[in-house]
């Protein structure tokens, strides 16, 4: 049964089939050969339950919010500010990039949606300044995919509702995980500007009148940072009542940037409502596949088939690791965390491990899997962005950043309270 | 649109107005649902505000809030196929010639169809159970469910409608042999159209 459920999914998956006619194709044939019941009936009230589950609302809210920041101008002042104060820095700019998709990811849920932005805006200075390219690209495609490790993220929050863990207490653990691997980027590029000090390119020269006349640029979006994420960590509101008053806030800052138009909003609109509709689509339909997973037992098979392995609890979840690392390099990421996630997640709860950490750790290999070819979307977004040479200068210059996942993971497995000292101090 | 999507013949005549009509008819769909979210993020907002200020809760904000979002998901389907947003693997997809890539295109919206029809299906049996029984929400509100979920399943009707028009007018293309206007308008998207996506109608980088 497993084998067949692998099968199918790998050759619908493979011949590009959409992914949610996939799961939902799957869910029915697997239903109807596995077990007597008609369990399709079943889909409709999950469909509805899903569809207005209050916690989900957060994610168009966040999708929309970005767009309009996108929109609103607001990257472009906050890449100069942070190029400045990180100019002493040997490799200069390819701090800022890091720092910006800090920043940017701060208040993005969204991978491709940060590394686009802060791509657009950095991709001008490489041959200006006489930067390794490759060694930028990858700055910019692993940099991006902060987006949704550092809170706000999207990914987060299906994980939280899949696995029915708190999502502020998933955006407290994430935190100083996602900043330590901002600073393993940087500490990567310092070390390999110090051995090849060709790879920096030309300093920026900047003033600390300059530098504090930039802060300026950094105060809408500390403000909005605040704004939505202050406001879950203080406890005062829920992550969709965040996510509503980051958009209320990000309509007042377009208004302040004399952006806010009729064309800005519906352009926003366009762009987050698509997005919704197709993760959401997915999101339906993996429900409905894991519900038909775990009736006709298959859930309960692999969970069973992986402790008659009779490995140890840490042997098993770098199992779980290498498999999502493979995996990730076919996969795209949206996809990976609803198709596996409700079967994996019970297995490494089984084995004592916090769902919680495990959810930090789940993210960071969803990260990689955005930078690992063949299917690693943020490679492609800094490929389409820089529009000429070749994709493998991206992959190359990304591969070193890998190193630094695999460091934030190593750190984790072995002191787990990097992720779960701040859920267990502050949460609740 | 523009002169090569646009499918030709006499036949397609008819079916190329339908298209177009449901083109505009999704679009406007998703701008409703696009306004409806500005409206929930800021009634959410302004819930928050009250029972940090005056203490108290509007009341029944998350319900709303609810169906708002159930309703915004469904209305912004069929735009979202439109526009290809759909996620679909291309590893192998990138390496198959062009006829293959046609087919599989073909298989694609047949699959998304089948789909569209089951979430269709799905969602009429939440309508007319909410009908049949005249059920109203479990909260102070009362709402009767049908209103809500009509509007859902409306949504729907319409990414089923979207999907059944373009099968019909991709397999017309197949069959005669058009594989640039199928890949054109069915194909998945290349890295730099996705891009141009995240990037909105920002324009060109000089």
């Amino acid at each position: 049964m497993l084998a067949n459920a692998s099968l199918l999914l790998a050759v619908l998956i493979g011949a590009s089939l959409p992914i949610a006619a996939t799961l939902i194709i799957c869910a029915l044939l697997l239903s109807s050969i596995y077990s007597p019941l008609p369990l399709f009936l079943a889909a409709s009230e999950i469909f509805w339950k899903v569809s207005t589950e209050f916690t989900l609302t957060s994610v168009p809210l966040f999708i929309l919010l970005g767009e309009i920041l996108l929109r609103a101008g607001i990257a472009e002042r906050m890449y100069g500010a942070v190029a400045l104060w990180l100019n002493r820095l040997p490799g200069g700019l390819l701090h800022a990039n890091i720092g910006a998709s800090t920043l940017f990811a701060a208040t993005s849920g969204s991978s491709v949606a940060t590394a686009a932005t802060i791509g657009t805006v950095a991709l001008p200075e490489v041959r200006r300044r006489g930067y390794n390219e490759r060694l930028f690209l990858g700055s910019l495609a692993a940099g991006g995919t902060l987006g949704i490790l550092i809170p706000p993220s999207i990914h987060l929050i299906i994980y939280g509702m899949i696995t029915n863990t708190s999502v502020p207490k998933l955006y407290l653990a994430a935190a100083i995980p996602g900043l330590l691997l901002a600073v393993l980027f940087s500490l990567i590029i310092v070390v390999i500007c110090m051995v090849k000090p060709g790879f920096g390119g030309e300093p920026i020269k900047a003033t600390w009148r300059q530098r504090f006349v930039s802060l300026v640029d950094l105060v809408p979006i500390l403000l909005l940072f605040v704004v939505v994420i202050g406001s879950i960590y203080a406890g005062f509101a829920t992550p969709t009542e965040a996510a509503s008053l980051g958009l209320v806030f990000a309509v007042v800052l377009a208004w302040w940037y004399g952006k806010l138009s009729l064309a800005l909003l519906h352009e926003s609109f366009i762009g987050a409502m698509k997005a919704t509709a197709m993760i959401m689509l997915i999101v339906l339909a993996s429900y409905f596949l894991n519900f038909v997973l775990s009736v006709i037992g298959l859930s309960q098979q692999l969970t069973s088939f992986i402790s008659g392995l009779g490995l140890s609890p840490l042997q098993t979840m770098l199992v779980i690791i290498a498999f999502f690392v493979v995996l990730g390099c076919f996969l795209e990421s949206l996809s990976m965390l609803v198709t596996i996630t409700p079967l994996v997640a019970p297995i490494v709860i089984g084995l004592g491990y916090d769902p919680i950490w495990f959810g930090v750790i789940l993210t960071i290999l969803l990260e990689l899997a955005l930078i690992t070819p063949p299917v690693g979307i943020n490679l492609y977004v800094v490929q389409a962005i820089r529009g000429r040479g070749s994709i493998q200068d991206v992959i190359a210059g990304s591969a070193i950043f890998v190193v630094s996942m695999f460091a934030l993971i190593g750190l984790l497995l072995a002191f787990p309270d990097i992720a779960m000292w701040l859920p267990t101090h502050f949460g609740e | 649109m523009d002169p090569v999507t646009r499918p030709q013949g006499r036949e397609s005549g008819a079916l190329g107005r339908l298209d177009d009509a449901l083109r505009r008819l999704a679009r406007g769909m998703l701008l409703v649902a696009g306004w409806g979210l500005l409206l929930l993020g800021m009634l959410v907002a302004v819930d928050v505000a009250a029972r940090n200020t005056i203490g108290r809760n509007i009341g029944g904000v998350d319900e709303i809030a609810g169906y708002i979002f159930a309703i915004g998901i469904s209305w912004s389907l069929a735009e979202a196929f439109y526009a290809r947003s759909h996620v679909r693997i291309d590893f192998l997809y990138q390496k198959a010639p062009l006829r293959l890539r046609s087919l599989l295109d073909v298989l694609s919206i047949l699959a998304l169809g089948f789909a569209a029809a089951f979430l269709a299906f799905s969602g009429w049996l939440v309508v007319s159970g909410s009908w049949g029984m005249g059920s109203r929400s479990a909260s102070v509100l009362q709402v009767p469910l049908v209103i809500p979920q009509a509007l859902w399943f409306a949504g729907m009707v319409v990414f089923l409608a979207a999907l059944l028009v373009s099968s019909l007018q991709a397999c017309l293309a197949l069959a005669a042999g058009r594989h640039p206007e199928l890949a054109a308008r069915f194909g998945i998207m290349s890295a730099s159209e996705e891009a141009q996506e995240a990037l909105g109608a920002r324009e060109e980088k000089a």
